[in-house]
């Protein structure tokens, strides 16, 4: 391993010590992923103004004992690597993955959420850290995930969504533009005009956007927009 | 591949919008035309692939098809089946579960029941929140005489039997109080004998804000270790107390305490009134200005009802109940004794 990828991992990624590229530097420490790496503009995406995510699975134990198997956790992290993919279309990085998880026996009922029960879990939980909190739940009952729009930067915040709460859903693909949305509403930005921007478009203004997987494009205006949120950082 | 091309002509457009695999959908709130409906209903049906050339999204289509009631009866039948198919995908099962509970009871009552039996976990958690939402009477008696797991499961026990029992005559649930764990420790006050309250007056570390406490009508409690006696205003302490309250503003008593094994007695509260269009207003406030309790006084059959919530700066929640008499008062405090939220927030563990 190179000296530089070593100082690059402490400094940007706290991360020292023997560890993989896959999982020390990308932060996906789930086994093989199903999508072409490349280290380097990766790193550059990273070291410049970025957002670290704080993944937490609901109702897992390790082991993949719980509601989540190894293949939805690849799942997840193939869709960390589509998310970063269209954020890297405006020059924002998504620099450290926080993996936590809610044991089952303390999960209760949060496996299935619909939008109110989705608030109450990221009132009851957020990762201890400086991540944007996002829940992966089994099933959410009413919507393909929810969250705020312009999320407040204090987690301990009551009454209001402290995250975006994800369902698993049925492709990498989808999972990652899912993903880039619901973080894409955390970070200010509202349904758009048009199918193919990443944040839909929303006809009949119920809160709720509709997608497809051409819903990729981000403009300058929504980058400058996200890159003013508190939960952006400074380059390293 | 020519087969898989006709299988997906076969889905109209509106089916292919809300259910099919290649689109995306956040809204799962879409009703299915009956035909649609019964499409997807043979769809689920059948054992189909979970690859990349998958039709349909199964959990989409779940959801679809429970919001689609003409079809209840295959609904039910697809959903039970789900349920008890231990290979079956958990996040499915789990959406059955909930999608159960959005059918009629006829239909869904009788494999969520089956399903307990074996349930564990968050499935179990899901069979019991669906048996409260379309549960009858015999999953009233199943669940009354359930063991729950742990303090999370007795109370969703405590709501399903509430449920049930509160839609199904001739049912009665458990005591409310019990069941949910409705605890409050209560401190009824008393009236002093003039002698005590001298004794109370003599003690008094500081003014009262000016206010002459009354030497006849004084009250007092004992809350923790905490000695209470409540002080009424001197100007107040006529025939008709009530009548003279809603006159003007007052600080109409004050409370004052006796911690520990101190022997004088310091202000705690002020008890400040105010008429206003609908009543009284009364609130509790410290000496350095915090609103420690506040609420309305309301004329009632004698005399004037008041009840009082903490603000939030008490730690545990407490509320103050009572009456202003013609020529006294009765004041109850009550402090919470059920389940507290974590002073500190549960953490997820790191992977
Ligand atoms: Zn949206």
């Amino acid at each position: 391993m190179s000296v530089s990828l070593r100082s690059l991992a402490a400094s940007c990624l706290d991360v020292t010590g023997d560890f993989s590229v896959r999982a020390g530097i990308y932060g996906y420490p789930h086994g093989a992923i199903n999508r072409e790496l490349r280290l380097l503009s990766h790193i550059s995406n990273i070291r410049g103004q970025a957002i670290n995510l704080s993944v937490i699975l609901v109702a897992h134990e390790p082991g993949y004992g719980g509601q989540f198997t190894q293949a939805n956790c690849q799942r997840i992290q193939a869709g960390i690597d589509r998310m970063r993919e269209i954020y890297a279309q405006v020059g924002l990085g998504v620099r450290r993955i926080y993996w936590s998880y809610i044991p089952v026996a303390q999960a209760g009922g949060y496996s299935t959420v619909d939008g109110s029960e989705a608030t109450d879990l990221t009132n009851d939980w957020s990762g201890d850290n400086d991540g944007i909190d996002v829940f992966w739940v089994s099933n959410v009952t009413d919507a393909g995930g929810w969250s705020n729009s312009d999320g407040p930067c204090n987690k301990d915040q009551d009454k209001v969504r402290t995250g975006a709460v994800l369902e698993i859903s049925n492709s990498d693909d989808f999972t990652g533009i899912l993903l880039a949305h619901e973080v894409g509403h955390y970070l200010r930005l509202r349904h758009f005009t048009t199918i193919t921007n990443l944040m839909g478009v929303d006809s009949n203004n119920d809160g709720i956007g509709e997608l497809n997987s051409t819903s990729t494009d981000l403009t300058s205006d929504q980058g400058d927009r996200m890159k003013d949120s508190c939960f952006v950082r400074n380059p390293c | 591949m020519v087969q898989r091309e006709t299988a997906k002509s076969a889905l109209s457009a509106d089916l292919k919008r809300v259910v099919g695999a290649d689109h995306i959908v956040l809204r799962k709130t879409a009703v299915l035309k009956k035909a649609d409906a019964a499409r997807l209903a043979a769809l689920l049906g059948q054992k189909q692939s979970k690859g990349p050339d998958a039709l349909i999204d199964r959990k989409r289509a779940l959801a679809a098809l429970a919001r689609s009631a003409p079809l209840q009866r295959d609904t039910a039948d697809i959903l039970g089946r789900l349920l008890v198919d231990e290979t079956a995908d958990p996040s499915e099962r789990l959406a059955a579960a909930s999608y159960l509970g959005a059918l009629s009871t006829d239909m869904a009552e009788r494999p969520l029941i089956a399903a307990l039996r074996q349930a564990r976990g968050p499935f179990r958690s899901r069979v019991l929140k669906s048996l409260a939402q379309v549960g009858s009477a015999s999953a009233f008696r199943l669940l009354r005489d359930l063991e729950p797991e742990n303090a999370a499961e007795a109370r969703q026990l405590a709501l399903a039997t509430a449920a049930i029992a509160a839609r199904e005559p001739g049912l009665v649930s458990p005591d409310y109080g019990k069941a949910f764990g409705l605890e409050w420790a209560e401190a009824k006050a008393e009236p002093l004998d003039r002698k005590s309250l001298a004794a109370v007056h003599a003690g008094l570390s500081g003014p009262l804000f000016s206010m002459a406490p009354s030497a006849k009508l004084g009250l007092g409690y004992t809350c923790g270790k905490t000695r209470f006696t409540l002080l009424l205003n001197d100007s107040l302490d006529q025939n008709d107390i009530p009548k003279a309250v809603m006159a003007r503003e007052w600080i109409a008593a004050s409370m004052v305490t006796q911690a520990g094994n101190a022997a004088h007695w310091t202000l705690r509260w002020l008890v400040l009134t105010q008429p206003v269009a609908d009543g009284l207003r009364m609130v509790l406030l410290r000496p350095n200005g915090d609103a420690m309790f506040e609420g309305m006084a309301q004329p009632g059959k004698d005399g004037m009802n008041f009840h009082l919530r903490d603000t939030g700066l008490e730690r545990i929640p407490t509320q103050i109940d009572g009456r202003i008499l013609r020529n006294g008062l009765s004041w109850t405090h009550k402090v919470w004794r059920g389940p507290l939220r974590a002073k500190k927030r549960p953490l997820p563990l790191a992977i």
